[in-house]
Order: C-alpha cells, then sequence, then structure tokens
C-alpha cells in the first residue's frame, strides 16, 4: 500500500518528537555528568545545554571521596552500593525467574496449582509498601536487614509474580507439540524441560529477566526500609548526595544515575537479539 | 585519573584552625596562665575535654560538671561490667562530621576523646538526611534493635514516647544532673527552654543536640548598594533595610525579584515536609502576643479570619520564589542563595557558616550575608516578631537498648554545654547552636560569624515550638497536605484551613482529647510573651 507523503513526513516528525521527548532526560543527565560544579550549580540564566569546561570531577567526586571543586568529601564512596545494587538486583532476578519459569511451566502444561496464578498475582495487588512492616519484622527477626542476600530475598518474591505471569504467557504460545515429539523420541520430562523448551524459550527468559532486573535495579523504597548502612543501593545512596555548601550535588547525582544506567543498557545490548524475538514472541498463533 | 584534592574539607578545616590559632595569639581572651598548659594537656583541676589546641581549657571539665560526672559514671558502669562495649548512634549523614571530624588542628575528635575516656566505642550510623523518623519508626515497629540512641526531630518525642519508643530518662538526669538550666551555660529560658526541647507530658525523653531557630539571611551587597536604595526608597517611599513587619518583606522580595537576571526575592523550605514551617511564622505573629494553634479547651483555632490571612499570605509569596519552589528542601535552597541567586532567605541558622565561609570556594555571597530578626505583624501593643522551631534533632534512648543508662551518659556528654559548644565549632556537621554558653563561646562566634550568633540568639526569644503532642506527625501532616493543596491552586485558602481543621478534630478524638489539652498547655507554656517596638 503506497502511503502519502505527507502522511509520512507526520509520521517521522511525530517519531522523532517522541524520541526527543524521551531522551532529553538522558541527555541532561549525561550532560550534567560532564558539569564542573560551577555550571551544574547555576540557578537557571546561565543552564547551558553542553558542558563548558567538560570534567570527570563529579565521577573523582563519587568514587574518590572528593574533587578538586567540592569542598564537601563524602563519607563513602559509590563503590558499595553499586557492589549492593548488582548483587541484590542479580539475585533477585535470578530468585524470580527461576521460581517463576518453573511454577509457569508446570501450570502451563500440567495445571498444577490451579489457584497459583491468583495467589500470585495478589501480590501485585497492592503496592510492596502494604507489606513491608510485616516484611521488616520477619527480616529483622531473620537477621536480614542491611544484608544484600537479605534484599535479593525480598526482590525475587516482589517480582515473582511479573516473572510468572510473563513465562506463563510465553509457555502457553509455545506448540506443546514439538515436546510431544521429544518425548515419543525417548526423552525424560526432565530433559525435554531442559534441552528443548528452555532453549527455544530463550528469547522469553531474556526479555523477562531484562524486565525483572531493571525493576529490582531502580527500586528505592525496599531498599530504603531494609538496608542501613553496610547495603545500601544506588538509588538510596544517590539520595544522600547533598550537601550544606553546595545543596543538591546535581554533578554527582548526575554521574551516578549515568554509571546506574550501564548495567541495564549492557543487559539489553547484550540479549537484543533475544529481546527483539522475546518482545515479539507468540503475536502469531498457528 | 587523580583523586588528590586541591581543596578538600580536610584541608579546609585546617585552613580554619590556623585562623583560630592567629585569632587566639592575637586575643587578650587566651591569655591565661593555664593556657600553655592546655596546648599539652588539660589545665589545672581538669579531669577531661579536649587537649592539643589553644583554647581547649574552655571545653574541659573538672569531676564536678555534668560531662566530669557523665564520664566517671560511665567508667564506673565499665569497672562493673555493666557498660556495652559500644554504643550504636543512629544520626543523620549530615551531622557525623561533626562527632568524627577532629576540630580544630591538633584536637581529637569527639569520637575519639569519648572512646578514650570511658574506653566504650562510639559506633555512629548514618541515616538518609530528612529520613531519620522513617528508620526511628522502622526499628520501633520491628523490635529491630539496631540502635541504643535515635536523633530525630524535636517534636516527634511525644509520638515515640506513646508508642514505647523511647525510654523516660527521668532517673537517670535525677542521678547525674545535667545542668540544663544552668543560667549561665545552660538553655534559652532556663527550665522552660529544658523543658520544652527535652520533654513531654513532665518527663525527660531526650537531649537536644540541635538548634535550628528559623533565621533570616539577606544580601548585605545588595542591600548596600546605593543605586538600589535610591530605586527602593524612590518606589516605596521608606528606606531599604533589612524587613521588620511582612508587608515590608513582601515589598522588599518584589522589589529584589528579577528571575531574567537570576535573582529571587525571598526563598525558603516549600516542600512536602518542610515548608509548613515558613507558614507557621505568618499565622502565629497574627495575634499579640501570639495568634496560638489551639485554645485551652483543645479547639484548633486555623479555620479563622488569621489562618485564611497567613495561609493566603504563604500562597502569594510564591511570587518571589522559584517557579519549582514547591520542590525546595534546604538543598535546593542553599544551593540557590550560595549561587547569589536570591535577596533574602529563611533558613537554618547555619546557612551563614557553609555560605558566608572563604573555605567555601563554590559559594558567591562569602562576606556578602547579612541576618535579621524575623518580620513581624503590628498589634496595638507592638510589632510580634515570630520564628519558629524546627527541625531540631533531638536524641533519645531506645527501649530495646540494653545500656540505657550507659547510652544516656554519652548523651548527657555531648549535650552538655562544653563539649556541645566545642562540637558546634566544627564546620563539619549540622548541630547548631542552642545553649547560652554556645553563643557566647568565641569558637564558636567564629564558626558562625559573631554578626549571626546575636541574631540567633535575639531569634530565639522570639521563637514559637511547632506541634509536639501526642499525635504531632499526623497534625502535621494533615497541615502540610493541606497547604501544598493551597499552593498548587487545588483549594482555597479557606478551604485549606478548613479541611485541617476536621482532620485535626479527627486526630485529636484519636489521641484522647484530654492528654491533649495537658500537652497543648505544656507547649504554650513555652511560646514567647515579647513584642518589639513599632518602627516609627
Amino acid at each position: 500500500m503506497q502511503r502519502s507523503l505527507s502522511f509520512e513526513i507526520f509520521r517521522y516528525t511525530a517519531i522523532a518528537l517522541f524520541l526527543a521527548l524521551s531522551l532529553i532526560p538522558t541527555a541532561w543527565m549525561l550532560s550534567m555528568a560532564f558539569k564542573p560544579i560551577a555550571e551544574w550549580q547555576s540557578s537557571g540564566v546561565d543552564l547551558t545545554w553542553w558542558p563548558n569546561n567538560p570534567t570527570l570531577d563529579n565521577f573523582r567526586f563519587i568514587f574518590g571521596h572528593s574533587s578538586s571543586d567540592l569542598i564537601v568529601a563524602l563519607d563513602r564512596t559509590a563503590g558499595r552500593p553499586i557492589l549492593a545494587s548488582l548483587l541484590s538486583a542479580s539475585f533477585g532476578t535470578a530468585i524470580a525467574m527461576t521460581a517463576g519459569t518453573a511454577a509457569a511451566y508446570g501450570l502451563s502444561r500440567f495445571g498444577f496449582g490451579g489457584n497459583l496464578p491468583l495467589a500470585l498475582i495478589q501480590l501485585r495487588l497492592f503496592p510492596p509498601m502494604a507489606v513491608m512492616i510485616p516484611v521488616m519484622i520477619m527480616w529483622a527477626f531473620l537477621g536480614l536487614i542491611d544484608t544484600w542476600w537479605g534484599l535479593a530475598l525480598i526482590y525475587g518474591i516482589v517480582t515473582l509474580p511479573f516473572a510468572f505471569w510473563l513465562m506463563k504467557t510465553f509457555f502457553d504460545d509455545m506448540p506443546r507439540e514439538i515436546e510431544d515429539a521429544a518425548l515419543v523420541e525417548g526423552c525424560s520430562r526432565w530433559r525435554v524441560f531442559l534441552r528443548v523448551t528452555l532453549p527455544m524459550m530463550r528469547p522469553a527468559l531474556a526479555s523477562s529477566a531484562l524486565f525483572v532486573f531493571i525493576l529490582n535495579w531502580s527500586d528505592y523504597l525496599i531498599a530504603l526500609l531494609l538496608t542501613t548502612r553496610d547495603w545500601v543501593t544506588i538509588p538510596v545512596y544517590m539520595a544522600s548526595l547533598s550537601s550544606s555548601m553546595t545543596g543538591q550535588l546535581y554533578g554527582a547525582k548526575a554521574a551516578l544515575g549515568l554509571i546506574a544506567a550501564v548495567p541495564p543498557v549492557i543487559m539489553g545490548i547484550a540479549i537484543q537479539k533475544q529481546l527483539v524475538r522475546g518482545l515479539t514472541f507468540g503475536a502469531l498463533k498457528e | 585519573m587523580s583523586t588528590i584534592p586541591r581543596f578538600s574539607r580536610r584541608r579546609f578545616l585546617s585552613v580554619a584552625a590556623q585562623t583560630t590559632a592567629l585569632a587566639a595569639v592575637a586575643s587578650p581572651l587566651y591569655l591565661r596562665p593555664d593556657r600553655a598548659r592546655a596546648a599539652d594537656g588539660l589545665a589545672q583541676g581538669m579531669t577531661g575535654g579536649p587537649t592539643g589546641f589553644a583554647g581547649a581549657e574552655r571545653y574541659q571539665y573538672g569531676p564536678d560538671t555534668p560531662e566530669g560526672r557523665a564520664i566517671e559514671a560511665a567508667k564506673a558502669l565499665k569497672a562493673t561490667g555493666k557498660a556495652p562495649e559500644r554504643i550504636v548512634l543512629g544520626l543523620s549523614d549530615g551531622s557525623i562530621g561533626q562527632i568524627t571530624q577532629p576540630f580544630p588542628e591538633g584536637a581529637p575528635s569527639v569520637k575519639e576523646l569519648w572512646e578514650a575516656e570511658t574506653g566504650i566505642i562510639l559506633d555512629i550510623v548514618g541515616v538518609p538526611n530528612g529520613q531519620e523518623f522513617t528508620k526511628v519508626m522502622q526499628d520501633v515497629s520491628t523490635n529491630g534493635g539496631g540502635f541504643d540512641i535515635y536523633a530525630v526531630e524535636w517534636n516527634r518525642l511525644g509520638d515515640l514516647a506513646e508508642t514505647g519508643g523511647i525510654v523516660a530518662l527521668d532517673d537517670f538526669v535525677a542521678t547525674h544532673k545535667p545542668e540544663w538550666d544552668d543560667p549561665e551555660r545552660g538553655y534559652v529560658n532556663g527550665e522552660q527552654g529544658v523543658s520544652l526541647l527535652n520533654g513531654y507530658r513532665g518527663s525527660v525523653y531526650g537531649v537536644s543536640l540541635d538548634g535550628d531557630f528559623q533565621t533570616w539571611n539577606h544580601r548585605t551587597d545588595l542591600f548596600g548598594n546605593a543605586d538600589e536604595q535610591k530605586a527602593f526608597a524612590d518606589q516605596y517611599g521608606y528606606d531599604l533595610a533589612p524587613p521588620t513587619t511582612w508587608k515590608q518583606h513582601d515589598e522588599i522580595a518584589a522589589f529584589f525579584h528579577r528571575p531574567d537576571q537570576g535573582l529571587f526575592g525571598s526563598t525558603d523550605l516549600r516542600n512536602q515536609g518542610w515548608g509548613y514551617t515558613n507558614w507557621y511564622q505568618r499565622y502565629v505573629s497574627m495575634a499579640s502576643p501570639n495568634q496560638f494553634l489551639f485554645a485551652d479547651d483543645g479547639t484548633a483555632l486555623i479555620n479563622s479570619e488569621a489562618g485564611w490571612a497567613a495561609t493566603q499570605e504563604y500562597v502569594d509569596s510564591l511570587s518571589h520564589h522559584s517557579p519549582d519552589a514547591i520542590s525546595w528542601g534546604w538543598p535546593e535552597q542553599y544551593g540557590n542563595f550560595g549561587n547569589g541567586s536570591a535577596a533574602m532567605t529563611c533558613a537554618f541558622s547555619n546557612l551563614p557558616k557553609f555560605l558566608d565561609n572563604p573555605g567555601n570556594e563554590g559559594s558567591k555571597v562569602t562576606g556578602k550575608v547579612g541576618t535579621h530578626l524575623p518580620p513581624g505583624r503590628e498589634h496595638a501593643d507592638g510589632n510580634a516578631r515570630r520564628t519558629v522551631l524546627w527541625l531540631n534533632l533531638t536524641a533519645c534512648v531506645s527501649s530495646q537498648s540494653d545500656h540505657p543508662e550507659a547510652a544516656y551518659l554519652l548523651l548527657q556528654w555531648l549535650g552538655s554545654s562544653r563539649i556541645y559548644s566545642w562540637m558546634t565549632a566544627n564546620p563539619g556537621g549540622y548541630f547548631d547552636p542552642f545553649q547560652l554558653a554556645n553563643f557566647a563561646d568565641p569558637l564558636v562566634r567564629e564558626t558562625y560569624h559573631a554578626y549571626h550568633m546575636d541574631v540567633v540568639r535575639e531569634s530565639v526569644r522570639r521563637t514559637v515550638p511547632t506541634i509536639n503532642y501526642p499525635g504531632a506527625t499526623a497534625f502535621h501532616n494533615a497541615l502540610d497536605e493541606n497547604l501544598m493543596a493551597a499552593l498548587t491552586g487545588g483549594m482555597s485558602a479557606e478551604q485549606a484551613m478548613a479541611n485541617t481543621e476536621r482532620q485535626w478534630q479527627r486526630i485529636a478524638r484519636r489521641v484522647g482529647e484530654d492528654k491533649l489539652i495537658d500537652a497543648i498547655k505544656a507547649n504554650k507554656a513555652a511560646w514567647p510573651t515579647l513584642m518589639d517596638p513599632i518602627a516609627s
């Protein structure tokens, strides 16, 4: 079908506008991360889109306690919070994906746990904050407060419904005949799952894992409540980047934000091929 | 990538210490027989305290002082095995430096001194600024037992006491005699001040570690500029000077408000959770000597002409503030003022310490900051100039602490006038002066500036306490939410006050009106009665 020129112009203009709106915050963060204090502390009339005097000072500051321009010094650097975020988000994702995938497969293929979907979705019917007081009491009793494994466990629990529902949709859409063929050939059910189903589900696993990881990686509230000192995560640490001498440390926050954006972006790029397939998985029914 | 700082806080402290030392040499105040001894060790008759810098003897103590008694009692506990290995103190991130960083040069840190004198480790757990109460309630509600001492906003004491999260300290106070009401060195307003800051319904529950009397600042370069003075006088018909009334304040703010030049007329804290403190100042000055929040029988008084007018004025004042004022907490406010982008601002009393500071190379207002008493309203018997006490960190002992007496002794030592003066002079944190000894201390006056200390001391006499009754958090949340709705145009000033009144009535019923009336009366006793003369 031949589209009119005016439609094409409209389409590309809309795409360009949408892209600009989406990317402006990222571009601003990128710009702020490389601005010296005099430029990011500006009150408005002197603000520039791009740094006039690009510097790495903001990165030096968050990793080295201090920088040449800032009089304030940090009591703790960003290294440990980055590690805390990596460990808790990664293991939380692993927990959610392992349990979610297994539960989704069981339900999709054998109908185990008839009320399981409803039970799991109940976890998402109210905000996580609503259950945080009992969770805090349990975590304190179990000695899991301010530990990365305690945080990973709650992340795994909170994001389990997402993993389950995403994976169930994918399993439902996968033709059972392929598994049946492998069974006829003599494969055990476990071997079919490992050697046939999971490899075919790779795109689905990749897109679900990325989604779950981003949810865990960007959490603020749960980490604020369940950590105190040793294992605060990036978002909690970022909230502490302010000082009486300078006000909000926007440059340092932007530098940390830029670093925080790296793992999801790398993960996205690494699984890009799978991701595209995963997002369209099951779009067409036979 | 080099990590060597060209000007770090450490260097700033060093420069500050050198300046102090030079001033000490030049000042006859320091020419005392025990000065040489103080530089090396304790002065004669002293049993403890910091050493290693000129003037250290001012912060040393003998056996018959609150600090000396606290140390001796802590040592006795240690000797009998009744003291803990460590005391865990939960403290806002920004305040930790004053305890852990040595000041001035040659001195130990406050933490080092406590540990050296008692053998008890002081373990400080940082809490994000603004999250102090959240963290405390988390520890209380989960029985986490993570802290021996909480440091929270002063008016949370009632709520924490009512939930059983903190212990009454009366027995420890009777035993160890902190002398907080000492007329020479203690709290402003003596016993009344102690009751206000540390007490709740007749018992001591906390030890004040702060002096957050909201204080007004202005730019001396703008107010002293001949062209500005002439232009202002031509426009308004009176001389440009720090305002004494709210009417003058609004006119001066409007005069200086030049957003196209990066200058706002007057700024303050405005975001949710912080902003309502600036509504207070406008409201309480509506009557002489004060426009109270509640009548003696517990009836809320805000849904009135006074409440509507104060709220409308508060909303209208956005016209000389930043366009994003309602997102402003202190970091935005301090950053803006330090950047030279406001003519006036109402802030915590430490603003000149941080921003009128040669060590702060990023500040554009060093040498250009003046402070003044709060604006007021003229009544038949004078000008009611009022400010407000808020946030003010007060430390209290957790009911989950296994060693409450040792925890209290640390607080008695920290919060007594000698150690507190030394600690508050340290530019590394947010503990601000509030005791008579602090205001007069040379090192404190140097850090905070002499011009400012006198204004703070006078502001204290005009300070209204915020709500500290049981349910304080709920009362303030209700007020805060309705004020924010008025600021954003979601409701009128009248609606905001009517809603707040309704919510306050519900909270009062829930808390228990009898309990509330007692607390209201105790709170009212601390309100100022001072009226300033009306300018002719």
